[in-house]
């Protein structure tokens, strides 16, 4: 047994050089708990015009700490202890009984997704569009959109059709398509349904958007392109089936959510169709930046309880473009020019 | 009051089915993009397979595009059931609460105790003895002392596991000690070291090194005959023994648990992460070396053409 000193001695020079060699792997030495991520940007000062210091205080730090520490009392001694904030959602959704972990982690997890798209408007300009010039995302919204201000006008439509709380995204595919997609509730984009909610079809009929198709036989179809008005090819085994698509509201916007152009189409007949199913976009959707429709955001910011919509007026001030256009090469790296 | 999107999905989607026009026409196609649904479906074709691929990667895509959101707690920073097996504890880390949170003071019946085993015991307590992990804990620093110093002098070291869940626990005790650690994960042939020549052929057993120069046994009773054929072969033993098996059997007993896991997996981490400093301290005596060799000028040609 060597003594303290030959330890000491041999723990400056051998140790020192072999503590890469030692266990490379992070010992757990205390319990973590979920907390707060820090914000990039500093709350003492608020978001411009959007967000005053208080009411940022309030949602960034009141409220996303009140969700984690409500998270952890309900984990505390369960399986879901050690689980990071996704995987917590991911199986609170798979389990009837665990409605309180997924509830909690989902608007968490939503919450610290929108201040992380946020940012303060910058010192010489009135907010960060300039970052989206000559980006792919400038590109892709002006196809599907024609304009920042139409899509801007289109978003805000939806977060504004919303009588419940909830999220508002900006989601793509991987085939690098746009989309408008409301959340509501407690909702994640995480997991998703095959059958649209009736909280999703009455947003639909309030603010005249079309979401993603997520299954044909529960949403109406489609509106009909002025271009296609061929009827079912001859061959096909419900060509006799009568299916008249419902007539265009000349009132409503531009859709919220692109499709690749295909003919009208019968039930039946595109069930066959591999093809087809891809062009509904019933893949993955990824998230590109979000709003928060809470009314504990504009009323606590000093808009009033009705003041919805000069909130999301001024929330174009403060949207962090350069963070959405990285997430969106991210995510999507296949460009179709 | 609108309900949370999921909940209804979920629900409405197990109830309701497709509707009657496509129950009959397709089998396969699946509208929905909720991955559980994906994952239950049964795999008949290969295509199944690719698209299950297919869809796990975009949906691991969307997971990966979420992670860096919510909280501070990740997979990284939380205690994850395998990290005993792939996060082995230091030598100098290792504590006595550790030790008992794997169980390892937990013996056999007290009937069964062997009589050489009382100097490692604490007591008897709900018919079971129990092992003093004061004892054990010197004692596994001996052994990883002894692991350090054959791996820095170059020597092999054999890591034996023969149960299902050792298995993997001493292949990864020996990757981590490179060219000088093996492991025994399937069954110990009796002759390995007795019957040399039969077992490894002429050439082998006469040119290369098949004795090695430590070995560590996890569960001994199982390969009392390998621990014979090492005694006989004086190969130095070091071994975990529980308390029904008389402690001289190895030449560095650690008394413990031999029937737990994460006691084994603490103990064959801690020793191989010893075994590993070992090898590093033999690469760099032996980069020395070389370093000095090259270094000596060479005089004997000059003075003898003098």
């Amino acid at each position: 047994m060597s003594s303290v000193g030959l330890r000491l001695a041999a723990s400056t020079s051998r140790a020192a050089r072999l503590a890469s060699v030692r266990t490379q792997a992070c010992r757990v030495q205390a319990r973590e708990l979920h907390r707060r991520k820090d914000l990039p940007y500093p709350v003492e000062e608020g978001l411009g015009t959007f967000l005053p210091p208080n009411a940022l205080k309030m949602i960034a730090e009141d409220y996303q700490q009140g969700l984690l520490d409500r998270l952890n009392d309900q984990v505390r001694g369960t399986a879901l202890e050690n689980k990071n904030i996704v995987q917590t959602v991911v199986e609170g959704a798979r389990d009837p009984n665990k409605v309180l972990e997924f509830n909690y982690a989902s608007e968490a997890l939503n919450n610290s997704f929108f201040l992380e798209c946020v940012k303060p408007p910058p010192a010489n300009a009135s907010s960060h569009e300039h970052a989206l010039h000559n980006t792919l995302l400038e590109r892709r919204i002006k196809y599907h959109w024609g304009s920042l201000a139409h899509f801007q006008s289109s978003f805000s439509a939806a977060a504004l059709g919303m009588f419940s709380s909830g999220w508002v995204w900006l989601v793509t595919d991987k085939e690098c398509r746009l989309g408008i997609m409301p959340t509501f509730g407690t909702g994640t984009l995480l997991v998703r349904s095959s059958k649209p909610s009736d909280a999703l079809l009455e947003w639909q009929r309030i603010s005249g958007q079309s979401v993603l198709p997520l299954g044909d036989d529960a949403l109406p179809p489609p509106l009909a392109y002025p271009s296609a008005g061929s009827p079912p090819a001859p061959s096909s085994p419900v060509s006799g089936l009568s299916h008249s698509a419902p007539p265009l509201n000349p009132h409503t916007p531009a859709r919220s959510v692109a499709t690749l152009p295909k003919p009208p189409r019968t039930h039946a007949v595109e069930m066959d169709d591999e093809v087809n199913l891809k062009n509904l976009g019933n893949g993955v959707l990824y998230p590109l930046m979000c709003v928060s429709v809470h009314e504990h955001a504009w009323v606590s910011a000093g808009y009033g309880v009705w003041g919805k919509e000069e909130y999301l007026k001024r929330f174009w001030t403060v949207v962090d473009w350069a963070r959405v256009s990285e997430i969106f090469k991210k995510v999507a790296p296949e460009q179709r020019r | 009051m609108a309900l949370p999107l999921l909940r209804r999905g979920a629900a409405s989607a197990a109830r309701c089915s497709r509707s009657s026009v496509q129950a009959s026409v397709v089998v396969n196609i699946r509208q929905n993009s909720s991955f559980a649904k994906v994952e239950e479906t049964p795999l008949e074709a290969p295509e199944d397979w690719t698209n299950l691929q297919l869809k796990r990667a975009e949906y691991k895509s969307l997971i990966d595009t979420f992670s860096e959101y919510g909280s501070t707690q990740t997979r990284d920073n939380t205690f994850q059931p395998h990290h005993t097996l792939h996060r082995p504890v230091a030598p100098s880390d290792i504590t006595l609460s550790a030790l008992l949170a794997s169980g390892a003071h937990f013996g056999h019946s007290h009937t069964r105790m062997n009589p050489n085993f009382v100097p490692y015991a604490y007591g008897t307590r709900a018919g079971i003895t129990i092992i003093d992990l004061d004892h054990t804990l010197p004692l596994l620093r001996r052994a990883a002392q002894v692991v350090r110093g054959v791996a820095a002098r170059g020597g092999s070291i054999v890591f034996v596991g023969t149960r299902a869940d050792l298995r993997s626990t001493v292949r990864l005790a020996a990757e981590r000690m490179g060219k000088q650690g093996y492991h025994v994960g399937e069954r110990w042939l009796p002759g390995t070291l007795t019957n040399k020549v039969h077992m490894f052929g002429p050439d082998v057993a006469r040119d290369e090194q098949v004795v090695p120069d430590l070995v560590v046994f996890l569960n001994p009773i199982p390969n009392i005959h390998a621990i014979r054929e090492c005694a006989l072969e004086h190969v130095p033993t070091i071994g975990i023994v529980d308390s029904n098996v008389d402690p001289r059997v190895v030449m560095y007993p650690i008394p413990a648990n031999d029937e737990s896991t994460r006691t084994a997996e603490l103990i064959s981490g801690l020793l191989s992460v010893a075994g590993r400093e070992g090898v590093a301290i033999y690469h760099e005596e032996q980069a020395k070396a070389a370093r000095a060799a090259s270094r000596r000028p060479s005089r004997p040609r000059e003075q003898h053409m003098a």
